[in-house]
């Protein structure tokens, strides 16, 4: 229930404010707003099967091989 | 006019922040109703404490039985202690878990673990399965490494079951034991943490609470009693040590098991007078080295004593005859030293000491090459005991004219 | 978010050390690895904060005026900027999620084992975003309150815990093996004074900028002592195996401290100190998050976008981490590697930048 209120609540949240901000004049400012609502909104969203990413899988895929040498490394000196 | 508006700019910011301060406290207020929805939440009504658990293993079956002493909190002002209803619930299963949850799904109570001081551990489970116990109430948030682990004799389950002499409860009457250890020094009561940190250790054995079953002499029953220790090795129950031995172990393990301790021991002189002394200890030291290979030792031992009885007419208040009386109790404690040093090495052939922590901390070196051999080196350590006796007070009278 | 409220050194230097003290003290890993040894991972990790630190404060000053942002789009070119201070929003993002993530798993596990991650996590974000909001004028005037309350419930706990001491924790000496001292002192220093570029971002801020150095200096050092006292006093308690046992070691310190014989789980007083302490670790980076993706997005008011910032930052923590073996293996293995580049070789590369660019002047004039 709360990832559903969540991707709902991101998805108001970010068409909200962009009219909000688009009234005031600062169109860039809403459409970032909105991108940024919509990322967020991924995260909760119910359809999406695959993971939305996270640093941590990022990371963990570019530095897993780098890690692994320098510890290795480590352990042999 | 300009001073108008200060006065009015702050009255402002005074009305802001009190309507601020105000809304605050009301979302405290919601914050805090909303605690209720907590699924940790505990009813006072629904509660009942457990004070002593049992653990037992079953070698033919290989269940665990788990057993806790409940009690039911009082509700009311009004009710006495007394008035508490004790029970004992108990169930099987493949691990203390498995035991466990299946205990608590049938008793009517939503059990609270953290004011349980003890857990009885049978010899069997000790023996078999003392890893899977330790490792259970490691794990549990709910068990406070404050609490004593005790091995048992025979059925754990049983022992909840017997009454005590006091008419107090088991727990209570348990932990004013382990609070009356000062008297005597014959228990020694390790809290789950200590008992885990040495089960890790490789190289010694150690010693934990031990439960003793005897008749009392003021009525029928059978009462419990905390007295001598279970030794443990190589993570498994090895064998009991009387009260004596653990005296020893207490007085040459850390300050903080034999800093409260104050024993008495009744001392033979050589010219025939008998007398009682209580005994404190003021210092103990462990001195050793390593060479070529060949651990050696000294213990040095400082007591301060005061006369509590004595069988015939003397002098206490002369130095002469207290020096006497402190030589004939330095060497009544140093025998009572190297009996129970001599009972460790040669017939336990176990570092219940911690020796092999000593040379490991202070001669790291040396104790890297003696370190596979430990086990046979170990019983063969020669080992110097030096008591010094301070008697140092001799109480509210000097002594009593014999006249015969 | 008032974006032109100052902060005095001072309240830097606290902030810093509360910074620190909070959140590192509950998992002691280091002390795990080293035991007896554990006071060389902390005077590198001292050292080479004050280095780090010196670094940072020294680019600040030569551009006095100006934000760190701005600085970094002087020295390495707007596009080349925009790219270091992405890099460090992920590093932030992937700190402050870990910071949650501990926080809950700590409470999951110690105190409220039925109650969900999200729900706690959910609770933080909430109060961090607030926090945020509301400026860091006021975060660093609470900050300044709480520090005096967990220094007592810091020396209480040395004091009830004098009784507990069984061990000498300094013996034996210098047994550690070089790779265990060179893993402890990487995982010391990642945890705690590898996030001073966080403050750098925040430097701008500061009323006297010449103190900052001696301020911030003293932090390291307090914090650094800190660390160490709790580290052998955790070890002289428990015990050199029970340590290593222990999922949080310095949590059962604190529950052997009792008031005589029946006042006893008083930790959970000193759990809500360390809490709060957290949370101004988690406060400090979604701040700083905040005020980095305002100029690489280059927003013009940020104040809509701190609420979606929270979100962001609580969904992206409750996707995070979610198994406890995760989290500890990321924080052991990756995350000392990934935060490198921008929490050590940015700050580096803008120190050297500023000290050629000074040199150049020089010639130049």
């Amino acid at each position: 229930m709360l990832n559903e209120a969540l991707f709902v609540g991101s998805l108001c949240y970010g068409v909200v404010s962009f009219f909000l901000l688009n009234k005031k004049g600062k169109r860039y400012d809403a459409v970032i707003i909105f991108l940024l609502s919509c990322f967020i909104a991924g995260y909760n969203a119910p359809f999406i099967e695959g993971k939305w990413p996270t640093v941590e899988i990022l990371y963990s895929g570019l530095y897993k091989s780098l890690s692994q040498y320098i510890f290795q490394q480590i352990l042999i000196k | 006019m300009c001073q108008g508006y200060n006065h009015k700019n702050i009255a402002v910011r005074i009305g802001n922040s009190l309507k601020n301060f105000v809304r605050f406290s009301l979302l405290c207020l919601c914050c805090m109703s909303l605690a209720g929805c907590s699924p940790d939440v505990n009813e006072i009504s629904d509660i009942a404490l457990v004070t002593a658990t049992a653990i037992d293993y079953n070698a033919d079956t290989k269940k665990y039985t788990f057993s806790a002493f409940c009690v039911m909190p009082s509700n009311t002002s009004q009710e006495k202690s007394s008035t508490l209803t004790p029970w004992i619930s108990s169930a099987s299963g493949k691990t203390p878990l498995d035991a466990a949850r299946k205990m608590r799904s049938r008793v009517g109570k939503n059990l609270i673990f953290q004011h349980n001081k003890f857990f009885i551990i049978s010899e069997s489970a000790a023996k078999l399965s003392l890893y899977e116990v330790m490792d259970y109430l490691t794990r549990k948030r709910e068990f406070r490494i404050s609490a004593y682990p005790i091995i048992a004799p025979g059925q754990a389950s049983d022992i909840l079951k017997l009454s005590t002499e006091s008419g107090d409860m088991l727990p209570n009457d348990l932990l004013g034991q382990v609070r009356n250890n000062k008297l005597s020094g014959q228990i020694k009561p390790l809290t789950i943490k200590d008992f885990v940190d040495l089960f890790e250790n490789p190289n010694r054995g150690f010693v934990s609470g031990r439960l003793k079953v005897k008749s009392s002499e003021t009525s029928d029953k059978k009462i419990l009693f905390l007295n001598g220790g279970a030794v443990i090795y190589k993570q498994k129950f090895a064998g009991w040590l009387e009260g004596n031995d653990v005296w020893t172990l207490n007085a040459l393990s850390g300050k903080k098991y034999w800093r409260n301790i104050e024993f008495n021991e009744v001392i033979n002189s050589n010219d025939g007078l008998e007398f009682s002394a209580l005994f404190h200890v003021k210092e103990s030291k462990i001195q050793g080295n390593i060479q070529n290979g060949s651990p050696r030792l000294s213990i040095y031992l400082k007591f301060s004593a005061s006369v509590e009885d004595l069988n015939e007419e003397t002098d206490v208040g002369d130095s002469g005859v207290t020096l006497q009386m402190e030589r004939a109790a330095s060497n009544y404690l140093e025998k009572s030293v190297e009996k129970s040093l001599k009972h460790f090495q040669k017939d336990l052939k176990i570092d219940v000491l911690g020796l092999s922590d000593y040379y490991l901390q202070y001669h790291p070196a040396a104790w890297k090459l003696i370190e596979k051999d430990w086990e046979s080196l170990y019983p063969m350590i020669p080992v110097k005991v030096h008591v010094a006796v301070q008697f140092e007070k001799y109480g509210m009278s000097t002594s009593i004219k014999e006249r015969l | 978010m008032k974006v032109r409220e100052k902060i005095s050194h001072l309240q830097l230097g606290c902030l810093l050390f509360g910074y620190i003290a909070g959140f590192e003290s509950l998992f002691l890993t280091e002390t795990k690895l080293m035991k007896q040894d554990v006071w060389i991972a902390n005077v590198f990790n001292i050292l080479i904060g004050i280095a780090l630190l010196g670094i940072i404060t020294y680019v600040q000053r030569q551009f006095p005026g100006y934000k760190m942002t701005e600085i970094c789009d002087k020295l390495l070119g707007k596009w080349l900027s925009k790219i270091m201070l992405f890099i460090y929003l992920l590093s932030n993002l992937e700190s402050a999620s870990g910071g949650f993530r501990a926080v809950s798993m700590f409470y999951t596990t110690v105190i409220l084992p039925n109650t969900r991650s999200d729900y706690l996590i959910l609770i933080y974000a909430v109060c961090s975003t607030y926090a945020v909001y509301i400026g860091l004028g006021t975060l660093a005037r609470t900050n300044l309150i709480i520090i005096p309350f967990f220094l007592i419930g810091f020396l209480a706990t040395c004091l009830f815990i004098i009784p507990e001491i069984q061990l000498n924790p300094f013996l034996p000496q210098l047994q550690s093996s070089k790779s265990d001292i060179a893993i402890g002192s990487m995982h010391l220093f990642t945890f705690t004074f590898s996030q001073l570029i966080t403050f750098g971002f925040l430097m701008s801020r500061v009323e006297n900028m010449k103190k900052i150095f001696t301020s911030c200096a003293i932090a390291i050092l307090m914090s650094g002592l800190y660390l160490v006292m709790i580290s052998y006093l955790t070890l002289s308690s428990l015990g050199f195996n029970y340590v290593e046992t222990s999922t949080y070691p310095f949590f059962s310190t604190i529950q052997l401290v009792k008031l005589g014989e029946y006042l006893e789980r008083i930790e959970i007083l000193l759990i809500g100190l360390w809490t709060v302490l957290t949370m101004v670790n988690i406060i400090i980076m979604q701040y700083v998050f905040t005020l980095v993706a305002g100029h690489v997005l280059a927003i013009s008011k940020m104040k809509p976008f701190v609420l979606a910032i929270g979100l962001l930052f609580f969904v992206h923590a409750s996707k995070s981490y979610i198994r406890t073996a995760d989290h500890f293996t990321y924080g052991t293995k990756i995350y000392p590697i990934s935060s490198l580049l921008p929490c050590v070789v940015f700050p580096v590369v803008l120190g050297l930048i500023t000290l050629i660019k000074k040199k150049g002047n020089i010639k130049a004039s």
